[in-house]
């Protein structure tokens, strides 16, 4: 093989070297290998006795455009190399991002949002009420007796016109039975107030979400069907349900309802008081004297109507052991949610 | 109500652990759980027996005693106390017990002397007061028991938390007969033997009952030459589990059978029952008793008196008199058994301000026919305890009988509402178990209602039982969801929703107000605001109802700002309300939307400059609302405002819905407070969003033209940009005020703004000449309306 292959050999072998991604240290390496006082175009130049006389000069140049050449392209490389790590380190990537501020919903209506939301897929619509109601929709309409223990159960806030604050949201079944007919399928969110010392525990007021449903064949299965499916989409799949028989005037029969405590797992814990259970709210079949005071016929249709307390299962789910830190509205607070 | 488990067997054969129990009577509807009722200190306390008693060499007030504790091993104890003896059994507490003050018995010299644990007085054991000495336990107390098996015969309480109409069972029997129904078993209640003397009753008193509404039956008996004394061990150990305390026999023997059938029952001393007789009637005006509490109590006629021939004894059905109160050398007695109106007790109780265990029966409903048992048994059983003459009959003052109820009960109908497919003959043992008789002829059943069972009247009531005893949890669920087909009307919720999601998107942080103020902590936020003042306040600062937002927000913008949260953008969407005659609960309520904004409404970051809160921000907030939301423009016209400076009222169209400013100090307690705040009324008008119409968008390119202009001082924003509007054409799809400026550079009196305006065509690309055109007329009107100059074009 001629001298004169050994260049086109070696320029091919650099091209090929070069078209492999070098790194900046094979770059180096490279250089020593090819333009180095002892690189092989110098040994290669050192044979250039071995040409013919005539050729040498043509020899000579040859070497050195390639010498030229890789000198340049391993210098270009170099400085895309370097430009590269100039640009990486001229920006520091962890310096913080441009904070955005959410905005939070209160842990009331969020809760409530979820109930919306799990309700309203079982086809309930909403129905509100005013916060101050007549006796007659707050006690009498919903079969409590003038004179019945069942007045004590809840103590009152009386406006001095004998109006009152609403106790629960039941008056606000009336109202939807009034003004519509069968079926009604509603949940009735709303506030409610009660005379009661403010501790951990107890607010003078709090929310609750009642449910009505009132239609022909409608079953106290269906009820606790209904209940237990809400109770999964919000508790969790494996969630338990129990129902206790208890006593409201506006329903009968009527049912306490507790779902296995969530923390616990119904072993016993100190949330659940070591019984297993969460007591969640009350339910039952719509009493025939409630479809009396508003003109339904209990012959024709029956109803189950159901109420929960909005604070008692936010506190529940998000571990919130004292009711005032809802009305606090401490920022700190509010934006944990 | 606590009751004994062991004492529910002598009326119903149970087979269940105390837990299974307890578990059962909750998903009947009784509410149980089993409680310890002894502290945990008295499992090392022991029963020991006394076998010497010697003085301590060295102490003349210490004893050194040898106590066997059932091992046959006697110890050695130093007791100081004077009325310990040898035969004696003990109380001790034994090496290890440490008492609820922290005490801690160890094995002790003392005096040269060791002592093996220490004896007890009843104070120690906090039993009772008495620190005289030791207490001396029963002969036959087995030795080595610890105090809580002494006390409770190895027991074990159940408590109870009854529902209002359960009253029938306020009384073991009454439990008894649930389990009896539940468990398919048979209920057994005790028989009474007596034995009477020749004497008749009738001879020695009378009874007469002046109203019979408040009082329909009023039974009595005498038993004379009682002997008041201590109650026996298995008395004693059933009051213990229920959580009563025995005093004596006779006591304790009403109480028994108070806690047996659930009936109140009351004992006179007859010695002071004067004139031979007992009157029921109301009281008269202002009249006074004695009763046993130690005080003296006023009446009015909502009260029924007990009454001998000359005084009131007893305020019926609540509370004993004083002046024929048993005590230790009481002799002769007279039992009272009656049934009193539910209503006059309760009347009567509100009035005394006094719930006894009586009072609590009595209101939620007795037994009017239960009561010559429960009067019998408690003459049996003081004979029992107490010796004594059971004097010939009962004297019995029931004029008119208060029958049973019959109700009729369609089985399909109970099964239609359930949802069960309970055939009858299972309800009819339903039935049977809860000692309601009854006939059935094809599915329909007509039912005895007992009177031990006043919360039963209709069908419903009974389905109710049906379904207990059956089991709630029993009930199948259905595998589908009866869903009506019908529309849901679209409600203002879905309004409010929208706002408060908008808000809280670009920020926001929704907060929950407290809606009861002080009766003075109402400010004029409209200025036509009367509060509603509550009648029953639970304390002076919530003794009325909210009529704006504005007090809640500046409480928790207050709370905030003194805990170094001063960078605040809070928000409530909330009910107000205010006096409305016409309304039939006298009150008109609104919802309301308040805003405040306080400091800076963005932090400065290392990139970004902070943002400080001012009322344009405010306007920009109510516009995304309104308008972006639901299509509404707002007008916004300076006014005068006692809460606000600058302040701004806010139109809807003609109608003034809000008003917003900066936040004067509302008062000294709310200094801190200082921000930009909004409250508006959202009315149902508002629609439940925009209604959206797709508009093309042109595809022919916008062209980019600022307009700086000179113009008089005095001309507002508003008159300039409707004039820009005027003129522009068609073209103008956009305009922005992007700059504002006053002073040096610019001749006094005037000030320069700068629009961004951008033109486009939907249907070709504009040209260069089309928008000098409309640069130049929008330019020409504003000189002509305002002389306006050009400042620079750019
Ligand atoms: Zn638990």
């Amino acid at each position: 093989m001629s001298l004169f292959n050994k260049v086109d050999e070696l320029r091919s072998e650099f091209k090929a070297a070069l078209a492999s991604s070098p790194a900046l240290s094979d770059l180096e390496r490279m250089k020593q290998k090819y333009l180095g006082r002892k690189g092989v175009l110098n040994d290669l130049f050192k044979k250039i006795a071995e040409v013919e006389a005539d050729r040498r000069g043509e020899f000579g140049s040859l070497i050195n455009q390639l010498k030229l050449d890789i000198h340049d392209l391993i210098e270009e490389r170099i400085n895309d190399h370097r430009a590269e790590t100039q640009s990486v380190s001229a920006v520091d990537v962890s310096l913080p991002g441009v904070e955005y501020e959410r905005g939070t919903l209160h842990p009331i209506e969020s809760t409530l949002r979820d109930f919306k939301q799990i309700f309203h897929r079982l086809g309930f619509a909403v129905a509100e009420g005013p916060e101050i109601e007549t006796q007659w929709r707050n006690f009498d309409a919903l079969n409590f007796p003038p004179e019945h223990p069942a007045r004590d159960m809840q103590d009152t806030f009386f406006l001095k016109n004998d109006s009152v604050l609403r106790t629960h949201t039941s008056p606000v079944q009336v109202r939807l039975m009034l003004e519509e007919k069968p079926p009604i399928r509603s949940i009735m969110p709303g506030r409610v107030y009660r005379n009661e010392a403010i501790d951990a525990g107890h607010y003078c007021l709090f929310h609750q979400v009642e449910g009505l449903y009132v239609d022909k064949n409608v079953t106290m299965g269906e009820l606790k069907a209904t209940l237990e499916l809400f109770c999964r989409e919000y508790f969790g799949e494996f969630v338990k349900l129990r129902f206790r028989p208890s006593f409201f005037p506006f329903t009968e029969p009527s049912s306490e309802m507790d779902v296995s405590c969530f923390l616990c797992g119904g072993k016993g814990c100190r949330v659940c008081k070591q019984t297993g259970w969460l007591e969640i709210g009350g339910c039952g079949m719509v009493d025939p004297n409630v479809f009396k005071a508003v003109d339904i016929d209990s012959e024709k249709y029956t109803g189950y109507a159901f109420g929960m307390g909005i604070e008692r299962i936010a506190m529940m789910k998000y571990g919130i052991t004292d009711i005032r830190l809802l009305f606090e509205n401490d920022v700190r607070f509010l934006k944990q949610f | 109500m606590n009751i004994s488990y062991n004492w529910l067997k002598d009326y119903v054969d149970i087979d269940l652990e105390p837990e299974i129990l307890a578990e059962k009577l909750t998903d009947a509807g009784l509410e149980a759980v089993i409680v310890e009722t002894m502290p945990d200190f008295f499992k090392t306390i022991l029963v020991g027996h006394v076998v010497s008693r010697e003085k301590h060499p060295d102490a003349d007030k210490l004893s050194v005693c040898m106590i066997d504790l059932g091992d046959g091993e006697p110890k050695q104890i130093i007791c100081g106390a004077p009325n310990i003896d040898a035969g004696q059994n003990v109380p001790v507490a034994t090496i290890g017990t440490t008492f609820p003050d922290g005490m801690k018995i160890k094995k002790a010299k003392l005096r040269g002397v060791v002592s093996n644990g220490m004896v007890c007085s009843q104070r120690e054991l906090d039993l009772s007061d008495d620190h005289s000495g030791i207490m001396v336990l029963d002969q036959d107390a087995k030795l080595g028991i610890d105090m809580k098996t002494y006390l409770s015969g190895d027991d074990v309480s159940i408590e109870l938390d009854l529902t209002p109409d359960r009253s029938d069972a306020l009384g073991h029997i009454g439990v008894a007969r649930d389990l009896a129904a539940l468990l398919g078993v048979d209920l057994r209640k005790p028989s009474i033997k007596l034995t009477e003397s020749s004497t008749k009753t009738s001879s020695m008193v009378s009874v007469e009952l002046e109203d019979t509404q408040a009082c329909p039956r009023y039974a009595a008996r005498i038993v004379r030459n009682v002997k008041i004394g201590e109650s026996p061990a298995w008395i004693r150990q059933r009051l213990q589990a229920a959580g009563i305390r025995s005093i004596n026999n006779v006591v304790d023997a009403a109480n028994y059978v108070l806690m047996e059938t659930g009936h109140p029952l009351h004992t006179f001393d007859l010695r002071y029952i004067e004139g031979e007789k007992i009157i029921v009637r109301k009281a008269r005006d202002k009249e006074k008793i004695p009763t046993l509490d130690g005080k003296e109590r006023e009446l009015d006629d909502s009260v029924l008196l007990i009454c001998d021939g000359v005084k009131p004894v007893a305020v019926a059905g609540i509370i004993g008199g004083e002046n024929s109160e048993v005590k230790d050398d009481t002799t002769d007695l007279l039992l009272e058994s009656a049934y009193f109106d539910p209503v006059i007790v309760r009347r009567g109780a509100k009035k005394l301000q006094l719930a006894t265990d009586a009072s609590h029966r009595f209101e939620r409903g007795t037994d009017p026919n239960g009561i010559t048992y429960a009067l019998d048994r408690l003459a049996a059983l003081i004979v029992e305890l107490a010796g004594g003459e059971l004097t010939e009959g009962q004297v019995d003052a029931y004029p008119s009988i208060i029958k049973p109820l019959e109700v009729t009960f369609r089985a399909d109908r109970c099964n239609a509402i359930l949802g069960t497919t309970i055939d009858t003959s299972d309800m009819s043992d339903i039935f049977h178990g809860l000692e309601m008789a009854h006939s059935e002829e094809n599915g329909v059943f007509q039912v005895i209602v007992p009177t031990f069972r006043p919360d039963i009247e209709r069908e419903i009531d009974l389905v109710e039982e049906i379904g207990r005893i059956y089991g709630y949890n029993n009930i199948p669920l259905p595998a589908h969801f009866s869903i009506a087909n019908k529309t849901n009307k679209k409600t203002p919720d879905q309004m409010r929703e929208k706002i408060i999601d908008h808000l809280a998107a670009i920020g926001f942080n929704q907060i929950y107000g407290n809606g009861l103020l002080a009766v003075e902590e109402h400010p004029l936020v409209f200025g036509d605001e009367e509060a509603l003042l509550l009648a029953n306040p639970l304390s002076r600062d919530m003794a009325s109802m909210r009529s704006s937002l504005l007090m809640g927000m500046a409480k928790v913008a207050d709370y905030n700002i003194n805990r170094r949260q001063s960078d605040l953008k809070l928000f409530e969407l909330g009910q107000v309300s205010t006096l409305d005659l016409d309304s039939d609960t006298g009150a008109r309520e609104t919802s309301h939307l308040g805003i405040f904004i306080s400091g800076e409404l963005q932090p400065k970051q290392w990139s970004v400059d902070s943002v400080a809160v001012d009322v344009f921000h405010m306007k920009g907030v109510l516009n995304s609302i309104y308008q972006d939301l639901f299509g509404h423009s707002l007008l916004f016209k300076s006014q005068d405002h006692d809460l606000f400076s600058e302040a701004i009222g806010v139109y809807l169209g003609e109608e003034k819905i809000g008003v917003m400013g900066n936040l004067n100090q509302i008062n000294q307690a709310l200094k801190s407070v200082s921000g930009v705040y909004v409250e508006v009324r959202i009315s149902e008008k508002l629609g439940l969003g925009r209604d959206i119409q797709y508009q093309k968008v042109s595809i022919y390119p916008a062209v980019e033209r600022d307009l700086s202009i000179l113009i008089d001082s005095h001309v507002v924003y508003e008159q300039i940009d409707e004039t820009i509007r005027k003129n522009a054409g068609k073209s103008l799809v956009y305009s922005r005020l992007y700059d504002i400026y006053e002073g040096k550079s610019i001749a006094s009196g005037k000030k320069s703004l700068t629009f961004r305006l951008v033109f486009q065509n939907n249907k070709r690309t504009l040209t260069e000449k089309e928008i000098d055109k409309d640069f130049r007329r929008i330019l020409k009107g504003l000189e002509d309306a305002y002389n306006a100059t050009l400042r620079e074009a750019i």
